[in-house]
């Protein structure tokens, strides 16, 4: 099949054609790869998602009940 | 003096025992029986798989940690349960059979007060002929598999080093089995291990599973907020695997491993099978065989286990269409409705239910994954019986005066940190958190879950985490200073 220029996302060309699976599938541009590996972006997010696990971890311990209560 | 006996020694055993050693005053008796010498922190075990970890890194030895704390600990393997003791004695025990050299094959009565049951699963190979390291598939559920596959993963890299192509097939190896995230973090790593030595092109890389759609995880998936949209989890797994050029194969059973070909059946009956190089199929779940019998010695098992060998504990077991199933089926105490002095915690307690919606082709062959309880569950669930258990012996038995902890897994989270690639600064690893892990659509409406704590993203930062995780976990399991102040 005739391409033209390869858009800026991640997948390898080959594997997409029309009418596969792959075609339908939501696919990250560069820009989103290159964000994933952008060491200040990534510090940034590292405590962001520590922060969101932590919280989350917090509103997950056991849950305590009164005694005759259970 | 109260003695409380811990059947197993994995994540969610060593820390109900580690924890309630910490919780009781020393007059009272904590016993650890597990077969197995070693701790292995089982989410590393991906790394050991692909030969970027060793074995060692993974494993510690128990009974110095345990002999430190002031627990008893016996190398042995439990066999029954004897809940009202015997014709001699009306003490409850357990049997077990040493595996501790020097004593193999020696059994014993080990006499509790409270038992708690954390025996973990039986990895059933069984189940589907040819699989697993003694037919014809790896696995990493063990460090020892994980050793093995990553053996074979490494002689394939060879292989393709002088040019051969190969295919690599990775995956679930039955239709009723859990754990898709160990394959999914499994199969990112061997793709980006591949890629790291420029040998991605003589690679053929399938996913192989019973999810419906990929990204379920055995619990119908999750919804994501992101870019304006609450958006399934399929989406963004189906964009990674596509983005990777892995090929995917979903409702598929496999019903036959042999060298090199497996052979599956999916749920619209359609055979095929499909030749692989090196295969990694994640085997299904079963109980560890544990039998019980009564005082007179009639065997019990029915009154404390469900059909596929998992403990009841105080869930709703009523059988339910998927549309009636509600949050609270799930138990919240995990103790055992006809003996109140044993517990459940982690992968041994059974689930009233799948939480993906059950599906099954026209033959009845089931295909849809059955329910995951991943480390932290495992470990939130344990802190939770141990505090019960705890708190029942400092009443002296009373358990009406006890405080009761619970820990459903519709009112408790899971972090989880998938693993893309291990590297410090080309690493990638999707970091999730799913609240509440079974969906609750009477609080949470529509998606089941609250979209405030139900998240991911894929990125290095998350890959850092999973490295913190790994040594954060290992210093609280070997309980060196301050490890009571660090989470499940």
């Amino acid at each position: 099949m005739a391409r033209g220029k390869k858009p800026n996302i991640a997948a390898k060309e080959d594997e997409i054609f029309p009418y596969t699976q792959a075609y339908y599938t939501a696919l990250p541009t560069g820009v989103i790869q290159w964000i994933r590996g952008c060491i200040i972006w990534q510090l940034f997010r590292f405590v962001v998602v520590n922060y969101r696990m932590i919280s989350m971890i917090q509103k997950s311990h056991p849950h305590a009940h009164k005694p005759g209560h259970h | 003096m109260a003695r409380v006996v811990v059947m197993g020694a994995g994540i969610s055993g060593h820390t109900a025992a580690t924890r309630l050693r910490s919780f009781l005053p020393k007059k009272h008796e904590v016993v650890v029986v597990s077969p197995n010498a070693q701790w292995n922190w089982v989410p590393s075990n991906v790394w050991v798989g692909v030969g970027t970890l060793k074995v060692k890194d993974v494993l510690f030895d128990l009974a110095p940690v345990y002999k430190k704390a002031g627990i008893v600990f016996r190398q042995a393997k439990a066999i029954s349960i004897h809940p009202e003791g015997d014709k001699d004695s009306s003490s409850p025990y357990i049997t077990v059979e040493y595996t501790e050299p020097g004593k193999v094959g020696h059994s014993e009565k080990v006499t509790y007060d409270y038992l708690i049951n954390s025996t973990g699963p039986k990895l059933n190979f069984a189940a589907t002929p040819g699989l697993g390291p003694e037919g014809h598939s790896h696995s990493i559920c063990t460090a020892d598999h994980a050793l093995h596959a990553s053996k074979d993963f490494l002689a394939a890299i060879e292989k393709m080093k002088k040019g051969q192509k190969q295919t690599f097939l990775i995956g679930v190896g039955h239709g009723m089995a859990t754990c898709q995230g160990a394959a999914f973090e499994y199969i990112f790593n061997v793709e980006f291990e591949i890629r790291r030595r420029g040998l991605r092109d003589l690679a053929n890389i399938v996913f192989i599973t019973n999810e419906h759609e990929v990204g379920d995880f055995g619990m119908g998936g999750v919804h994501l907020l992101r870019g304006g949209y609450y958006t399934h989890s399929k989406i963004f797994a189906e964009s990674f695997y596509t983005e990777k050029g892995i090929k995917m194969i979903t409702r598929a059973h496999v019903t036959k491993v042999e060298a090199g070909v497996a052979h599956f059946v999916n749920l619209a009956d359609e055979e095929h099978k499909i030749e692989f190089d090196f295969a990694m199929l994640i085997p299904p779940f079963a109980g560890v065989g544990l039998t019980a019998f009564d005082k007179s010695g009639k065997e019990i098992k029915e009154t404390l286990f469900a059909p596929n060998g998992l403990m009841k504990v105080d869930a709703d077991y009523t059988p339910k269409a998927y549309e009636e199933w509600k949050a609270a089926d799930w138990p919240k105490f995990y103790q055992n409705p006809a003996y109140n002095n044993i517990f459940v915690t982690g992968i041994a307690f059974a689930p009233p239910h799948f939480i993906s919606k059950p599906m099954k082709n026209s033959a009845g062959t089931m295909i849809n994954p059955t329910p995951p309880r991943t480390g932290m569950v495992s470990g939130i669930i344990a802190l939770a019986v141990a505090q019960t258990v705890a708190s029942i012996v400092k009443h002296g038995g009373d358990q009406a005066k006890a405080t009761f902890f619970s820990a459903s897994m519709a009112e408790i989270g899971a972090a989880c940190v998938a693993s893309a690639g291990k590297n410090f600064l080309s690493g990638r690893a999707a970091g999730i958190t799913v609240y509440p892990v079974v969906p609750d659509y009477e609080k949470f409406p529509v998606f089941g879950r609250d979209p405030k704590f139900t998240t991911g993203e894929i990125g290095l930062g998350a890959h850092w985490i999973k490295i913190v995780i790994h040594h954060m976990f290992i210093w609280k399991a070997k309980m060196k200073p301050g490890w009571t102040f660090l989470p499940e």
